[in-house]
């Protein structure tokens, strides 16, 4: 096979071997549905469901992909102010770190008690987690130049702007693009965690209202169902941002090029 | 020549040799007292005296080390040296090469709104230097496009590719092109905007044999046609009596010119020329030169053609 | 003092004298899992095991807290818990979905569930007006209910943050709360505040009811019994003089203070939700078939089950009617 469809073909594989293996582990043990429900029964329940878990998923969808807007605006701009100058950035990158690592768990219900709206409160919480890799990653790649390019601006008169928008902005897309593909990720978990501790409730409410719901009504099959969409979201967005660092890359990096030319 | 920090200069020397047709004697790099030394306390560059004329094919050749790129990008206002003086075109002065004093320096190149961009130098690097996310055409375009000049960019964008024999790869991106087409690619870049002066620092000396004295030929083919003044850099004696008028040969760190080589072959040089026992003639004396400069810190041994 | 200990050797001794005394030697080991950290709204519970009642029984009873988000239901049907702390509406969703589960008794006779607003509100019907913080577990309990009644809407809901800082700062806002707990910590704020208690309103659940399996109570109904009355006689001590079950309430829960748990206590006495309605005839942790009745109607005129569940599945009244622990 060549290596093109490998890509897909061996995943998908592996997947399909997950789930029979899934399968034949609760029939074997005789595990009843209501601690782990089979594959077949998820899928079933998903399907039942459908209508109610997919307007959830798409209020998720929503959350994070404003979130991850957010993210990228926000911390482009971040980095863009760090790369003009460097007391800047050494005095405010330490706070920058703290939204890394503050617990969102912990946060969130703060949050929504000052932001009135659940909505915006959720897409707030879910930006705080994703935004770090963005200004970490679009800071250093912005500060990646090579330093020959650099000369060969300097030498032809290149205004500060010039070089900012021909130079710099290319060289930074490959790191961009790597920080982008942990945010997506991070805007998802965000959503799913904000909504989890915080919640939203009633007519808007993403999955993470469902699991909870699920979990509350001992509705297992439900709770796996809901689990499964998010997972084939997260998995979505990953291969959506990895499509667009391909589509942006693909001719010159290295990470887009196959080893062999 | 002069000596260290004398500002004496022996004016019958430094002008273009007898075979060489006769020149109007236009200055076109004035180098007077230059040195540089670093903030941590490097010594690079010794008082250099120096001047290019105008139709010249000047080379400065050193060993590794002895401060040739220092000397170059000071010349290309990259970098400005910490006593002395660099001036290009003393005698035309515009507002891109006013004089600097002692302890400034550095030029921007000039770009004249309205007027067709005509750099007073184009630099070419030691690596191509080509961005990697935009095509050939893209990055020959880039001085047209930094000037906002982009409107006649394909034809003149164009041009420099025929010059350079590139004209099939315009859509290629640079990491599809071999190491030779780069350097050929980043020439053309220099070329796009009609330098009256290219400075070539080592251009040629990350590729194959075969590849570099094509390209040896290519630009001394360029040089002759377009009328171009070229101050190049190498540490090979091949290439630079091949290539050169004249030749200046630097002494180890800190680099300071202690002799010059006036090279009176008629163009064009053909491969007949590369093994005629001349050039081994000429190539001995440089060694010659070149050995002498690292023996003692700076000789005073000007040698004729002869 | 003295009279403690006699009573004690006094067990001992009746314990020893009991035909299969040699074979019950061993206390059986049960483990109970309450919905909350530990609190006075538990302290039956705790006091029996204090008070070695459960011993007294032939049981080793280890209490074991709930919290944010353990499902006690899960851990039962995991094998995790020989019994837990449920709710009605959750238990009736459980039978619906298949799941062998079956409450034997409620220690609540009426669900400490409130509505909190500022002084200056009369009624339920005047909180149409205001901001209702509403957790999201109400979603599925009494949301439903007090929309249809009172003619709230969604709009007007907010999520409970399980915090009263937004109550305090915000005359406008009401919130849900639990009779024995968020209003102690609004009054110690300095604000008196209007308490409705939804059961009063016609909300007909029970609450804190005890779970188990069906085979547990096939298999073990006999430990079940026991677990049971020693939790009713638990119940009564702790009415009584809560002191011994708050001592293991405060050392399982370092923050909770004797005056939260006073707070509670006296709101339990006062509301009758232990000793009133029919456990004054019937006992405490009773439960009866048109309560049972009552709640699965309300669920179905709300919405929130089918019509056609056999809610009779989610309860058995054999224990509560032999156990009669009047207060």
């Amino acid at each position: 096979m060549s290596g093109r469809s490998a890509r897909f073909v061996a995943p998908a594989a592996v997947g399909v071997a997950f789930v029979l293996l899934w399968e034949a582990l609760v029939k074997a043990f005789d595990v009843p549905f209501y601690l782990v429900p089979s594959p077949l029964q998820v899928l079933s329940t998903l399907v039942q469901d459908a209508p109610l878990l997919l307007s959830s998923l798409l209020v998720t969808l929503r959350i994070t992909a404003l979130a991850l807007l957010l993210a990228v605006v926000l911390g482009v701009a971040v980095a863009f102010l760090f790369v003009q100058n460097r007391v800047l950035e050494t005095s405010l990158f330490p706070y920058v770190v703290l939204l890394q690592v503050t617990p969102i768990v912990a946060i969130a219900p703060l949050i929504i008690i000052w932001v009135k709206d659940p909505l915006a409160a959720l897409v707030i919480c879910a930006t705080i987690v994703a935004i770090f890799p963005v200004i970490s990653n679009t800071t250093l790649g912005l500060r990646s130049v090579d330093p020959g390019l650099a000369d060969v601006f300097r030498l032809y008169g290149a205004q500060r702007w010039q070089t900012l928008i021909r130079l710099r902005i290319p060289s930074a897309l490959p790191y961009f693009f790597a920080g982008l593909r942990v945010s997506g990720g991070l805007a998802l978990i965000g959503a799913v965690v904000a909504e989890f501790v915080a919640g939203t409730g009633g007519t808007a409410s993403g999955l993470a209202y469902q699991i909870l719901q699920a979990g509350l009504q001992l509705n297992i099959p439900r709770l796996f169902a809901a689990l499964l969409l998010i997972t084939l979201a997260g998995v979505a967005i990953f291969l959506l941002v990895s499509l667009a660092a391909h589509l942006a890359l693909r001719h010159w990096h290295e990470s887009e090029l196959s080893l062999e030319r | 020549m002069s000596g260290p920090g004398t500002g004496q200069r022996e004016p019958a020397l430094l002008r273009a040799a007898e075979a060489e047709p006769a020149r109007a004697s236009v200055v076109a790099v004035d180098v007077r007292g230059a040195s540089k030394t670093y903030p941590n306390g490097v010594h690079a560059l010794a008082p250099i005296d120096l001047e290019v004329c105008a139709g010249d094919f000047a080379t400065v050749l050193g060993p590794s080390g002895c401060g040739k790129s220092t000397l170059l990008r000071m010349i290309g206002g990259l970098s400005t040296p910490t006593a002395g003086s660099v001036v290009l075109w003393p005698q035309s002065p515009t507002e891109a090469t006013m004089p600097s004093a002692a302890g400034e320096g550095g030029h921007r190149v000039h770009i004249a709104a309205g007027r067709r961009a005509k750099t007073e130098l184009a630099f070419v690097f030691q690596s191509p230097t080509l961005m990697p996310w935009a095509s050939v055409e893209r990055n020959v375009r880039l001085p047209l496009d930094l000037a906002g000049e982009a409107d006649d960019g394909a034809l003149r964008v164009e041009a420099a590719l025929r010059l350079v024999a590139l004209s099939d790869f315009a859509r290629v991106y640079p990491r599809e092109l071999s190491g030779g087409m780069q350097m050929r690619a980043s020439i053309a870049r220099a070329l796009v905007t009609e330098p009256r002066l290219l400075v070539m620092d080592e251009p040629f000396g990350a590729l194959d044999e075969i590849t570099r004295s094509r390209l040896d030929r290519d630009i001394r083919e360029l040089w002759a046609r377009r009328s171009l003044t070229v101050l190049f850099v190498t540490h090979s004696i091949y290439e630079a009596v091949y290539l050169s008028t004249r030749v200046l040969v630097m002494s180890a760190r800190p680099g300071r010119i202690i002799g010059e080589l006036a090279i009176g072959e008629p163009h064009p040089r053909t491969d007949a020329f590369r093994v005629s026992e001349r050039y081994a003639r000429w190539c001995k004396q440089l060694s010659e030169m070149l050995a002498a400069g690292s023996d003692e810190a700076g000789g005073t041994r000007p040698l004729s053609a002869s | 003092m003295i009279g403690r200990g006699c009573s004690q050797w006094m067990a001992v001794l009746a314990m020893a004298l009991t035909p299969g005394f040699a074979s019950a030697q061993l206390p059986t080991k049960v483990v109970f899992y309450t919905n909350w950290y530990a609190e006075a709204e538990h302290g039956g519970f705790y006091q029996a095991v204090a008070e070695r009642i459960y011993a007294r029984h032939g049981l080793d009873v280890e209490v074991k807290m709930g919290g944010p988000q353990i499902n006690v239901v899960q851990l039962l049907l995991a094998g995790q818990a020989d019994l837990v702390m449920g709710y009605d509406l959750q238990t009736i969703k459980a039978i619906e979905q298949g799941l062998p589960v079956v409450t034997v008794a409620a220690t609540f006779q009426k669900d400490p569930a409130v509505l909190i607003g500022h002084p200056g509100v009369t009624a339920l019907p005047d909180l149409k007006s205001r901001t209702l913080l509403i957790g999201q577990a109400s979603e599925t309990t009494f949301w439903p209910w007090l929309k249809a009644k009172y003619g709230f809407t969604d709009a007007q809901k907010r999520p409970y943050a399980f915090s009263v800082q937004q109550f305090l700062v915000d005359q406008n806002v009401a919130q849900q709360g639990y009779l024995t707990s968020e209003p102690y910590t609004i009054e110690k704020a300095g604000i008196k505040p209007v308490v409705f208690l939804l059961a009063d309103s016609g909300y007909p659940p029970y609450a804190e009811t005890i779970v188990v399996t069906t085979k547990t109570l096939t298999d073990k109904a006999d430990m079940i019994a026991r677990f049971v009355r020693g939790s009713a006689e638990g119940w009564k001590s702790y009415l009584k003089d809560p002191a011994p079950g708050n001592a293991l309430i405060k050392k399982a829960n370092p923050e909770m203070t004797e005056e939260l748990m006073a707070f509670g206590v006296a709101k339990m006495k006062a509301y009758g939700l232990v000793t009133g309605g029919d456990a004054k005839t019937l006992g405490i942790l009773t439960m009866t078939d048109s309560r049972w009745k009552q709640t699965f109607d309300f669920m179905v005129s709300a919405g929130l089950t089918k019509a056609d569940v056999d809610y009779h599945k989610a309860y058995s009244l054999q224990f509560v009617k032999e156990i009669k622990v009047l207060p």
